[in-house]
């Protein structure tokens, strides 16, 4: 398993509890959905797994990394095999599209020219090639959030993890986004996408972790 | 997907690449808010320049007191009638002893000439043309030799059997000494208060760039980057700012010295002594770059990991 949750609860202070004995396993190359309405805890178990924050109860293994053991110094490693698409995107507004997708290459310690090419291949195949140079308000919210995709790919991450990634863009734009997902898991990246967007993931036919006010109460397998 | 390959670089290629991309980043801390750079500069270069000055000051100071000592602090005048031979003697019987460092003789001839060369003196040159003047030994003691040890030592060689008359002020020996030394404590002060002023001002600047960049700092934590990663941007800047503030501060120094550079020949002609101000040279000012760099390096250190841990 890449990603294990046993028995994972989370609280934000006494009474407010946003997972509750959440347990579910998914296995390398699996492609899955988190769904569930506003507030089921889809982005609580993103952060978990990012370590973004920490589990109140509960014992989690991603990829090879107890979470709870995870030491400070531990953390920088365990997410460079991580790739986030954040909902509200993320790219730095003082640097080009370009540079916004290098940074993540730039982190792991590749060299300017390396990073700056793969960049480029990267942010063609996702179809802002004739943008590069732009900086990211000057493009629609779709296109921001494909360099957002961009940079979370580039690096070939063991897990990608999306938030809400079609959040703001059309039916159209969505299916074509989810599509680009596909072809990332076909590529061997395991992917674990949180929408609330049914009618899509109804589409895709892949697992799906259904969410209801902090504990998962289906995990649904197509035949 | 055609993405990249998952070998990922080795340690000290990410270290050296590392530090390459935050050299690059750095210089453009001070550039981001222009104005705000420019104090920032002007602050840490006036903070630079007063300790140089005092400093350079001081160097010049001992330089002139080391000519003054240079020609005898204590001056011993010899019995007339003295074989070479025995003047020999004594010159090692005086280098042997502890306090002196230097012993130099001086013959009659070689004292008129000199006397001859100062107008001032004219009219004694007019009463002691007429006697012999005797030869003397010129003795430059150690420098941290006390006013009463050589107060001592002269009283001892009082006594001896060759020496007619032993001529010491121990008055301007002590007042130089402490001149000298107030001046190098002074210095010394006000290296340890401005390089105080540099630290807590280079913090807060340091403290200002971690808070602008706060966003971009947790989106690179959340990429994966390390805490040194994140921090040496800030290290590199704190730099910058130091080196540009010390070329501020030298060019102070020089402007400063070529200002002065008259009254102060004056001043010391008026003493009977002919003074060139000595400014730091290449190797001094390569310590003083060194020093520069270790102190905004270790100031934008602290702040940088204060802030970075705020944040995390």
């Amino acid at each position: 398993m890449i990603i294990e949750f046993n028995r994972v609860s989370k609280s934000y202070g006494k009474h407010n509890k946003a997972l509750s004995d959440v347990s579910f396993g998914v296995e390398a190359g699996e492609m899955l959905f988190l769904t569930g309405h506003s507030g089921a805890g889809k982005t609580s178990i993103l952060k978990l797994i990012m370590k973004i924050e920490d589990m109140s109860y509960g014992q989690a293994q991603v990829n090879g990394f107890a979470l709870r053991n995870l030491k400070p110094h531990q953390l920088p490693k365990y997410r460079q095999g991580l790739g986030m698409i954040f909902q509200d995107h993320r790219l730095l507004e003082n640097r080009t599209i370009l540079d916004n997708v290098a940074l993540s290459l730039w982190i792991r310690g590749y060299g300017q020219s390396e990073s700056l090419k793969q960049a480029r291949v990267i942010l063609q195949q996702v179809g802002l090639g004739e943008k590069l140079q732009y900086h990211p308000s000057q493009l629609s919210s779709g296109q921001q959030q494909r360099v957002g995709i961009a940079r979370a790919i580039v690096s070939k991450p063991d897990i990608l993890l999306a938030d809400e990634p079609t959040g703001n863009l059309d039916p159209d734009l969505s299916l074509e986004l989810m599509q680009l997902f596909m072809k990332i898991n076909e590529a061997g990246t395991t992917v674990l996408i949180a929408s609330h967007d049914l009618i899509l993931i109804k589409r895709l036919r892949k697992r799906v972790l259904i969410l209801d006010s902090g504990a998962l109460i289906d995990d649904y397998r197509p035949q | 997907m055609n993405q990249i390959n998952k070998t990922t670089p080795g340690i000290f290629t990410k270290w050296v690449r590392g530090h390459l991309r935050a050299m690059k980043e750095g210089i453009l801390m001070p550039f981001q808010a222009p104005l705000s750079g420019l104090f920032t500069v002007i602050t840490l270069g006036i903070c630079f320049y007063l300790p140089l000055v005092l400093w350079t000051v001081w160097v010049n100071f001992s330089e002139l007191q080391e000519q003054w000592q240079a020609q005898g602090s204590v001056a011993i005048f010899l019995k007339k009638g003295l074989e070479a031979s025995e003047v020999t003697a004594l010159k090692h019987e005086l280098t042997d002893r502890n306090l002196i460092s230097q012993v130099t003789e001086v013959d009659n001839n070689t004292i008129r000439d000199s006397l001859n060369k100062d107008p001032q003196l004219e009219q004694i040159i007019a009463v002691i043309k007429a006697h012999e003047l005797p030869d003397q030994l010129l003795i430059k003691t150690h420098p941290n030799a006390t006013a009463d040890q050589i107060q001592t030592l002269v009283q001892k060689l009082q006594l001896h059997a060759d020496v007619d008359y032993v001529s010491f002020d121990a008055d301007w020996y002590q007042q130089l000494k402490t001149l000298t030394q107030s001046l190098y404590y002074l210095t010394q002060a006000s290296i340890v208060v401005f390089f105080t002023i540099i630290f807590v001002f280079l913090s807060h600047t340091i403290g200002s760039e971690v808070a602008a960049h706060k966003g971009e700092i947790n989106l690179k934590q959340l990429l994966g980057a390390t805490s040194a990663q994140i921090r040496r941007r800030f290290l590199y800047g704190g730099v910058y700012y130091g080196l540009a503030s010390a070329a501020l501060a030298v060019l102070l120094l020089k402007l400063t010295l070529w200002w002065l550079e008259q009254p102060i020949e004056e001043l010391t002609a008026s003493f009977g002594q002919a003074i060139e101000m000595r400014t730091p040279d290449i190797h001094e000012l390569m310590v003083f770059a060194g020093i520069v760099v270790l102190v905004t390096w270790l100031g934008s250190r602290v702040s940088a990991g204060n802030h970075l841990r705020q944040i995390e």
